[in-house]
């Protein structure tokens, strides 16, 4: 089996932190999330990988993941140009992916339990697709699925729902509370029914409707009901929140030096090179990259993670993601907040007129 | 809809028909590939149907 990650988008709702980098390489806890795309397919026993990528940022994208030998896979980069749709970017895949069959991972989606079970447990020659659902509270705001034998409370699997028969995009009347999560593998009789679709009236090639196509045509669908969290980072608030998911899980692993005097508790990612300085606070769970300084008076609260060549004083930050190589160093409280790369953020106390001093690039959003 | 593909034959990196026919020549985006991609490296059939069908392959 392969894996297609789709690496394309503009990522407008992420701006302006998309304005200098594809949404795909933000960091959570430190980690680009088309990383933990890959680890996942890794895990799933999936090496041989193409990234589809669109105009934007594919440089980066290809600059960070190079041939894929860093991660123990072997890439393949698919140039999909403008943005027409998954089912465009799944069909410009249809060259590297041949007569196999194929997981398509959203690259910018992360999921708490990988993708292991979903890959096992697909069969090609049974069925034609097999999608990734979660169970959600509120269907008519998601993408939802029509199954055949949704279990009854009680039932001893209530997992074991049976063939996805319809899909439908936020549904007034929601038939079940299954929601697609962007996680599916093909045969490679999608590729059929891509050719067969005319954009929709947003101008792409929809993928769900070229699974209703399979569907249509007498094909079987798999269901497979994800557990743990799963989260798409489009927005600065999802990258706050998974950024608190992933940081529940990690583990104390200190690398730099935490010096005599500071005050540390709870499990802390520390890399080399940082320092958390004497007359410093850092509450757990919070990740530090490399080379970063956390000064003397500094407050680092839960759920924060600071990138790399970072220097942070003189300030109380928690819940929060600094990129990198950003110089924080005022005396205010920083909360839920994503800071990009090469940010500096002073104090003003000192100077005349009393004021705010603003250098703010288009689409930023400010709370002052 | 049609999707239309050319495979670098230095590196392997696959490019949609519409970057082609939107660059007309292009340097291969293959990681330290140097071959020089053309439209007129797709069939001729697949070349009439890409500008024939041109609204189709740009994002509004």
């Amino acid at each position: 089996m392969k894996g297609v990650v789709l690496a394309g988008g503009t990522g407008s709702r992420l701006r302006p932190i998309t304005h200098t980098g594809p949404k795909q390489l933000v960091p959570v806890a430190n980690k680009p999330v088309i990383e933990y795309a890959i680890d996942d397919l890794v895990e799933a026993g999936i090496t041989d990988i193409g990234v589809v990528l669109g105009d934007k940022g594919r440089e980066e994208i290809q600059a960070y993941l190079g041939d894929g030998s860093d991660f123990g896979v072997d890439i393949t980069y698919i140039v999909q140009g403008e943005p027409l749709g998954l089912a465009h970017a799944v069909g410009c895949a249809k060259e590297f992916v041949g007569d196999d069959s194929f997981v398509v991972y959203l690259g910018d989606d992360l999921m708490r339990e990988g993708i292991v079970d979903f890959v096992a447990d697909f069969d090609p020659e049974a069925y034609a697709a097999g999608i990734g659902l979660q169970r959600v509270d509120e269907p008519e705001r998601y993408g939802i699925v029509e199954v055949d034998g949704v279990p009854t409370a009680g039932t001893a699997d209530p997992d074991a729902v049976g063939d996805v028969v319809g899909l439908v995009e936020k549904p007034d009347d929601p038939p079940s509370d299954l929601a697609l999560i962007g996680i599916y593998v093909f045969t490679p009789a999608i590729f059929d029914q891509i050719e067969k679709l005319k954009p929709s009236w947003r101008g792409e090639l929809e993928i769900t409707e070229a699974i209703q196509g399979l569907i249509d045509d007498g094909n079987r669908i798999q269901s497979h009901v994800v557990h743990g969290w799963w989260k798409d980072t489009g927005k600065p608030e999802d990258v706050i929140h998974a950024n608190r998911l992933v940081l529940d899980d990690i583990e104390r692993d200190v690398r730099g030096t935490i010096e005599d005097g500071a005050d540390v508790t709870g499990r802390l990612e520390l890399g080399e090179g940082s320092v958390v300085e004497a007359g410093a606070t850092v509450r757990g769970p919070v990740s530090v990259g490399a080379n970063t300084t956390v000064e003397s008076g500094t407050y680092v609260g839960p759920y924060t993670s600071i990138g790399d060549d970072c220097d942070v004083g003189d300030v109380h930050i928690e819940s929060s993601v600094v990129i990198g190589e950003s110089t924080i160093r005022c005396d205010r409280r920083i909360v839920d907040s994503v800071i990009g790369r090469r940010s500096t953020i002073t104090r003003n106390t000192d100077k005349r007129p009393e004021g705010e001093r603003l250098v703010i690039g288009r689409n930023s959003s400010l709370e002052l | 809809m049609r999707i239309i593909t050319h495979s670098c034959p230095d590196c392997g990196t696959v490019v949609a028909g519409n970057v082609l026919e939107r660059e007309r020549v292009l340097k291969c985006p293959g990681l330290d590939c140097e071959a020089v991609l053309r439209f007129t490296d797709l069939p001729e059939s697949d070349r009439e149907h890409l500008l024939a069908n041109l609204e189709r392959y740009r994002a509004e």
